[in-house]
């Protein structure tokens, strides 16, 4: 497979803040991967620093086997942080602009404004918009000369649900169509639903990354709860194939290395005394994955 | 790495023509330069007039500031003292890319750092052309419509002056620019060009001996064009040079690729 973009042991440290710490990893062409992460966590900075905007600390990164230069970025249309435009430019000025850099044509801007619901308001100025018409013009525009790579940094940041939901169609269109899409977000959700391949990031550090299958296929998740709630937590670890669990509104998300059945369970703890006011099998989600590698990360740390 | 710089350029382009306010003032600044030429005789008139009845001073002749060839060396002269306008739009369209963050944005679309740069400076090396072309066009028809002209006198070397105002511009403005790029913050940078024009320089020149301090940056280009002798200085003996020295463009002209430099060193540098 073709492989688009290669991180080796990137790091990043602004003063005292360790923001990127040895992150590795690769994208291949036709790939949708999402970067997840608490506000903080590096996705930011990373994906700054593949497009050269920031200056890695250490590490390495190439994209398409070579170094990042203007060339290399022609074929990458991004979004990072909050849009940036010319505030007294109208939306098709401002396009424009980023036209002539990635030599679209002005037809390819009548398409991408009309692709984004902002063909009506393409002669009104920028600094009129709201925050989601913004958000619309800056995917318009990471869309101009029909970009190899996607990078989406919170592309659905100040949308509507709507909105939302015509963006995630939007990157699964461009998915199918064979781009590749390096999507940073916090929003499990969107990312289960749009991407084939996820990076977990807390605090700098890559906890996970792989194929969003796998995540999803891999183990079971058992929801348990029971009045005496202290006492669960501490003879569910007794329990074979315990791998771990999140205790969340005094319900315990149980994590299993192999398939089991809920009686089992049921039967295990009412020998140890306690009567479950609730069991319920879950097909892991991966919010379920997610809030389990960032709590055993800090649970590691303290 | 090839330089491309035509897209640069268009993008540019855009920018500053669809931008009201860099359209406003610079037509205020060439509207401003041209009430200057206007009326600088009438006020050299009324200091002559005035310093003449005084004292005991022997009666001043009035001159004309028009006359060829002499025009092109007094105006281009006096529009060097109005350099500081465009000098606040260079920076106003510098610092405004840092602020609305579109520097980052133009530069992950696909222009090199280096691109971004030589665009801006090619902006004012445009602007500061069409400037002294105005003041050329200016000092040509206030010169033709006085009562007495010496047609044959037009053509001159003086008309040099007009050149040495570009150059004047030119690298007081890539001055400006470079601060714009190490501070980004308009008011910062404003503040910190008019302290440095005002203040520092003089400061430092103080401390130097004069063949040494004649070759700071605003001395040098302030050098370029010599102040014009008038009949009321050649009564004091004054007699200034009236001609361009090469030592002057030269240093201007190291300095403006040193500015230039120094730009590329600050933005290759700094995270975006």
């Amino acid at each position: 497979m073709e492989e688009v973009l290669n991180i080796k042991n990137l790091s990043k440290r602004y003063g005292s803040v360790q923001a990127l710490n040895n992150f590795t990893f690769s994208v291949n062409k036709g790939e949708v991967w999402g970067i997840l992460g608490p506000n903080g966590s590096g996705k930011t900075t990373t994906l700054s620093i593949i497009l050269g905007a920031v200056k890695q600390s250490r590490g390495d990164y190439q994209w398409f086997g070579n170094q990042v230069n203007a060339e290399a970025l022609q074929k990458i249309g991004a979004i990072l942080e909050h849009p940036n435009f010319y505030p007294y430019l109208s939306a098709t000025d401002n396009l424009r602009i980023i036209a002539q850099i990635r030599k679209a044509d002005n037809e390819e801007i009548k398409r991408v404004l009309s692709f984004v619901n902002l063909y009506e308001r393409r002669n009104h100025k920028y600094q009129t918009f709201s925050l989601g018409m913004k958000q619309r013009l800056a995917l318009a525009s990471a869309m101009l000369g029909k970009p190899e790579v996607l990078i989406l940094d919170e592309p659905t940041n100040g949308l509507d649900p709507t909105g939302i939901a015509e963006i995630r169609n939007l990157i699964s269109q461009l998915a199918s169509e064979g781009s590749t899409v390096i999507l940073a977000s916090h929003l499990l959700d969107e990312v289960q639903k749009v991407c084939t391949h996820v990076a977990v990031l807390s605090k700098g550090k890559n906890l996970f990354s792989g194929n969003v299958n796998q995540v999803l296929s891999d183990e079971d998740v058992i929801e348990v709860g029971a009045v005496e709630s202290d006492k669960l937590a501490e003879a569910i670890q007794g329990f074979p194939g315990y791998k771990s669990h999140l205790i969340n509104n005094n319900l315990i998300q149980l994590s299993l290395s192999n398939h089991t059945d809920t009686a089992q369970l049921n039967s295990f703890l009412f020998e140890k005394g306690i009567v479950c006011t609730h069991l319920f099998a879950k097909k892991r989600s991966l919010e379920n994955y997610y809030l389990e590698l960032i709590s055993n990360q800090s649970g590691a740390q303290q | 790495m090839t330089l491309n710089l035509k897209p640069t350029l268009k993008t540019e382009f855009i920018k500053l023509l669809n931008y009201r306010t860099f359209v406003i003032i610079t037509l205020i600044y060439l509207a401003l330069l041209f009430l200057v030429f206007l009326s600088i005789q009438g006020f050299l008139n009324n200091i002559t007039i005035n310093s003449g009845n005084q004292g005991e001073a022997p009666p001043v002749q009035l001159f004309s500031v028009y006359k060829f060839p002499d025009i092109w060396q007094n105006l281009s002269y006096l529009a060097g003292h109005l350099k500081i306008f465009p000098a606040f739009l260079i920076i106003i369209l510098i610092t405004n890319e840092f602020s609305f963050n579109t520097h980052k944005q133009i530069i992950i679309s696909g222009v090199s750092r280096d691109e971004f740069i030589l665009g801006k400076v090619v902006i004012i090396a445009i602007f500061s052309i069409l400037v002294s072309l105005m003041v050329g066009i200016s000092a040509f028809f206030l010169g033709i419509f006085q009562s007495e002209v010496d047609y044959s006198a037009i053509l001159s070397p003086k008309l040099w002056f007009i050149a040495a105002h570009a150059l004047e511009l030119f690298t007081y403005l890539n001055l400006a620019a470079l601060f714009a790029f190490i501070f980004r913050k308009t008011g910062i940078t404003v503040l910190v060009f008019l302290l440095y024009s005002v203040v520092i320089e003089r400061i430092i020149a103080l401390n130097l001996p004069e063949n040494i301090s004649n070759y700071l940056p605003l001395n040098a280009i302030g050098n370029l064009i010599p102040l014009p002798n008038s009949p009321l200085m050649k009564l004091f003996g004054i007699n200034f040079n009236e001609f361009t020295y090469t030592s002057d463009v030269i240093s201007c002209l190291i300095y403006s690729v040193v500015f230039i430099v120094l730009m590329f060193v600050v933005l290759r540098k700094r995270d975006l």
